[in-house]
């Protein structure tokens, strides 16, 4: 039940280091066999990414390799590290994105690689493979494997007030003034559609 | 009079336990843990005398087994419970099982077995019935309580997957069709099975009499009993010398402080928040299942949406609203036991990093499943066959949420998930002298690759999720059991894995040849995470899926045997089968494809049948892996040059016979799968809009139009996809 020191283990460059696959596979153990993760790794990680992602704003959170949640003028957005803005973090960011979908047989067997071309699968119009892109680098942001006609899925939402008010102690300076939750639907609520 | 501390009732002591936790938090109320503050020392010496009596127990036990399944690849677990059913700790092993052991206890105390049948010193209690907190008619609970001058002061359990389970459809332990709960096999409720530590006659004629292999089950049963009576008298050993006061409060102190052990882990590694994930997968029933059976004469899509809230408080709490209804399949989860052994699947290995693997972490999580959904099901006569793997498909689910968690968290060392696949090949047949045999095979189950990581390639035949111990044995041993199937080779082939920044690991095949088949062979291939699957191993960040899961190919009607004899070899993978089809080596008659579960199908002399396993899903974008991992794929023979220039955009070439990746028209190349995105991609609002058509007008195949009748008819999902693609509140499939 003892707690490793994080001071002792887990310094910055520690973090740098993991971030890019190069720390050595004993100090790796290391940190997997720590019995709790020190409290302040978080603010560590920040700290790397703040110094190494180009992003001017503060990052509050990471999501993915290339998508960030950052604080912009009094508000919380998506932001990517090429600089695109993907609006309210409240609203799934595939909405601001590109999209392609693989529908057929032939274009899904392309990721599928191994499998042999007279295979029956992928089956066409069970499922598709929609592939989402960044509109200002063009990075592959996000891939799903859904049915044709599933709804787009908002992976992460995280409660992100609460977070930094409950969990790490630090509350952000500027709270959201609404309750948590998903704002996707009123989003496309505005969105005009024929009837 | 109770058996329970102080003559209670285990009644009374199963209602203070879940009142005692919701009105203070702490589990038994225990706001203080006064026995680890008093003498730490001496705790951590009694818990560790708990869990080496469990590792004991089934170290030696398993040797009673004749079965590979149990001695070879480990799939079974000893357990120390509470009177109440919570497992204080276990052995390592089948681990999951912890959460349905705790709900099988219950229903025997809830069923009132305490006055009848009785529960006194010397009984044997067994379950393996999913509709009483069991999982699936293949995982079979023995119970032996432990008294201390007549009070039930804890129960010893043992647990172990057996070899076939006497199902009406096929042999198998792990059956993809089974339309009712009548063509499950022998499933039997929480029963007495023997008194004064004997094993009563009757249930060894049971095992002869309902299942195919009678004397495998029976030596398990055994396994089983013996197991738990090391763990019984290991305990009135530790009762002796610690003192039973001790005894009782420390068990529960325990449970307590793992549960606050895992709460501090969440609360490092997690984010509030709201997760969603989809699953689903088709029951291939049509065809299969005869005139007899009409009514199940289709295929069952089986959907299952995940929103996941992490609460503020450390809770997981999982909606699964627009779950597919219950059906004539085999994944119906009729009870907790099936319910909560999966989710176990999912937090021991993320969270509970402890000597004790127990149930602290149950208190945790909770769920809400639509009524009449296959994992609510209100039908008592439907078939729960794989009652554990309807909830086991989020395994893979809560397993990706957990690793973008640890992620954001910059706790990059513990993102670890793969997908739930990798399933049991089941032969079975007769000999030609006219003995009937059969058998599972678990070779595939113990072995998964895992997916990549944020920093890393996934590693090919490495884990398992659902049993944290187990090993994919020795080839030799699992042909001995099925004589006819000869494994002709084990090989992680290239390109089997979801291509990423990092890969998936690779996954594995398997190539058998079919010799001296007898007078009868067929094989199935019983998957735990489901039969076709199509939603699972998910890339992350931008990777894309992973290999698949589980598929496989069956040639029938092969000039193998002749290959052989006349010295000309044979293929070893599926890509060399089609090679040497292709150039007229091979001769085959009709092929014939599966996914995920697969169906009984017949097998002759010179038959081959590749399965394909894992090949786990990739992380980030595949043009941004590294130059120097591509070549190293190349020249070891993990990528194929087709899929390096296609997928990853490298500009390679063989230089002196090695492959060699040219920089600069590399990141050319790369710069033009961009733009190539650019101009195949749509602005998602255009995309949107020419989709809802395609939704307006129901362009949907039956099977999807299946799913999303039941998504339609929940009051939560329906208004919510209604709302997503903007249509009126009576759209209606």
């Amino acid at each position: 039940m003892t707690e490793v020191s994080s001071a002792e283990v887990v310094s910055k460059e520690t973090i740098r280091l993991l971030m890019e696959g190069k720390l050595s596979s004993e100090d790796l153990k290391k940190l997997r066999h720590m019995p709790f993760k020190e409290e302040d790794r978080f603010w560590k990680y920040l700290e790397v990414l703040q110094e190494t992602v180009p992003i001017k704003e503060k990052i509050l959170l990471r999501l993915s390799d290339h998508l960030y949640i950052v604080a912009k003028g009094g508000k919380k957005i998506v932001k990517c590290d090429c600089g695109q803005e993907f609006g309210d973090y409240r609203v799934n960011w595939k909405l601001s994105s590109l999209v392609y979908v693989r529908k057929t047989k032939e274009e899904m067997q392309q990721v599928y690689s191994y499998l042999p071309k007279e295979s029956p699968y992928p089956e066409e119009g069970l499922v598709e493979i929609r592939e989402y892109y960044c509109p200002g680098c063009l990075a592959q942001l996000g891939v799903e494997l859904v049915p044709p006609g599933y709804p787009s899925i908002f992976e992460m939402l995280p409660d992100i007030d609460s977070f930094y008010r409950e969990w790490l102690g630090r509350p952000l300076p500027q709270e959201d003034t609404d309750p948590f939750g998903d704002k996707t639907l009123e989003e496309i609520s505005r969105w005009p559609v024929k009837r | 009079m109770g058996i329970g501390e102080g003559t209670k009732s285990l009644f009374k002591m199963l209602n203070e336990r879940d009142r005692l936790i919701k009105e203070t938090g702490y589990f038994c109320g225990l706001e203080k843990l006064e026995m680890h503050d008093e003498d730490p020392a001496k705790m951590t010496r009694f818990n560790w005398r708990l869990t080496n009596a469990c590792i004991t127990a089934k170290e030696s036990a398993k040797l009673l087994s004749a079965s590979p399944t149990v001695r070879t690849f480990g799939e079974c677990l000893f357990m120390l419970l509470l009177p109440e059913g919570d497992c204080v700790t276990a052995s390592h092993g089948l681990a999951g099982h912890v959460a349905s052991a705790k709900e099988q206890v219950a229903q025997m105390i809830k069923l009132g077995f305490e006055d009848n049948p009785g529960i006194k010193e010397g009984d044997i209690f067994a379950c393996n019935h999913p509709r009483y907190g069991g999982t699936h008619a293949a995982d079979n609970y023995t119970f032996v309580p432990v008294f201390h001058k007549g009070e039930l002061v804890a129960w010893a359990c043992g647990i172990n997957h057996i070899a076939e389970v006497g199902c009406a459809m096929y042999s198998a332990s792990v059956p993809v069709i089974s339309p009712t709960a009548f063509t499950d096999g022998f499933t039997y409720p929480p029963m007495k099975i023997g008194e004064n530590f004997q094993i009563a006659k009757w249930w060894n004629l049971l095992w002869t009499e309902k299942t195919r292999m009678g004397n495998f089950n029976i030596l398990d049963s055994n396994m089983r009993v013996a197991g738990s009576l090391m763990v019984h008298n290991a305990m009135l050993k530790v009762i002796k010398e610690f003192g039973i006061d001790y005894f009782r409060k420390a068990l529960r102190e325990i449970l307590e402080r793992e549960r606050r052990r895992c709460t501090t882990i969440i609360r490092r590694q997690m984010i509030p928040g709201i997760y969603r994930h989809a699953y689903w997968r088709t029951s291939q029933n049509k065809g299969r299942v005869g005139p007899s059976f009409s009514f199940a004469d289709k295929n069952f899509p089986i959907h299952t949406p995940l929103e996941l809230h992490v609460t503020t408080e450390g809770h997981f709490l999982l909606n699964l609203a627009g779950t597919s209804r219950q059906d004539y399949h085999s994944w119906n989860a009729p009870s907790d036991g099936c319910r909560r052994l999966a989710l176990a699947w999912w937090w021991i290995p993320q969270f509970v990093h402890s000597i004790c693997i127990n149930t602290a972490f149950d208190y945790l999580v909770d769920y809400s499943i639509p009524e009449g959904s296959h994992l609510n099901p209100t039908d008592p006569q439907l078939s729960s066959a794989i009652g554990l793997g309807g909830m086991a498909t989020l395994m893979t689910p809560l397993w990706s949420i957990c690793k973008r968690c640890f992620f954001s968290r910059g706790v990059l060392e513990e993102d670890w998930s793969a997908t739930g696949c990798g399933g049991l090949l089941e032969p079975e047949g007769v000999f030609d002298v006219g003995v009937p045999w059969s058998f599972g095979m678990f070779g595939a189950a113990g072995a998964w690759s895992t997916d990549a990581s944020s920093f890393k390639d996934g590693i090919p035949a490495a884990t398992c999720g659902f049993n944290p111990q187990s090993d994919m044995g020795e080839i030799e041993e699992w042909d001995l059991y099925e004589p006819p199937l000869v494994c002709l080779a084990r090989k992680l082939p290239h390109d089997l894995y979801g291509h990423g920044k990092f890969r998936g690991g690779t996954g594995i095949t398997w190539v058998f040849g079919v010799f001296n088949a007898g007078q009868r062979l067929s094989i199935s291939f019983g998957s735990g995470a489901g039969p076709q699957i199509v939603g699972p191993a998910v890339g992350a960040s931008g990777a894309y899926p992973g290999g698949y899961t589980d598929w496989h190919v069956v040639f029938h009607g092969t000039n193998l045997l002749e290959l052989i004899e006349k010295g000309k070899g044979y293929p070893t993978t599926l890509h060399e089968i089609m090679q040497w089809i292709r150039e007229g080596k091979l001769k085959v008659g009709e092929i014939e494809y599966y996914s995920g579960g697969m169906p009984s199908v017949p097998l002759k002399d010179g038959d081959i049948y590749v399965l394909a396993s894992h090949g786990e899903a990739g992380w980030g974008d595949p043009i941004e892996r590294d130059i120097g991992l591509i070549e190293k794929d190349l020249n070891e023979g993990w990528m194929s040059p087709g899929v390096a220039k296609q997928i990853y955009g490298a500009a390679a070439q063989l230089v002196g016979g090695k492959w060699k990746l040219d920089e600069k028209d590399t990141i050319r190349a790369r710069q033009a799968m961009r733009q190539a995105r650019k101009a195949k991609a749509k602005p998602f609002k255009e995309w949107w809009s020419h989709e809802r058509d395609g939704v307006l007008n129901k362009e949907f195949r039956d099977e999807v139009n299946y799913i999303y009748q039941d998504v339609l008819k929940d009051q939560k999902s329906g208004p919510e996809f209604c709302k997503f693609w903007r249509l009126d509140d009576d759209y209606a499939l």
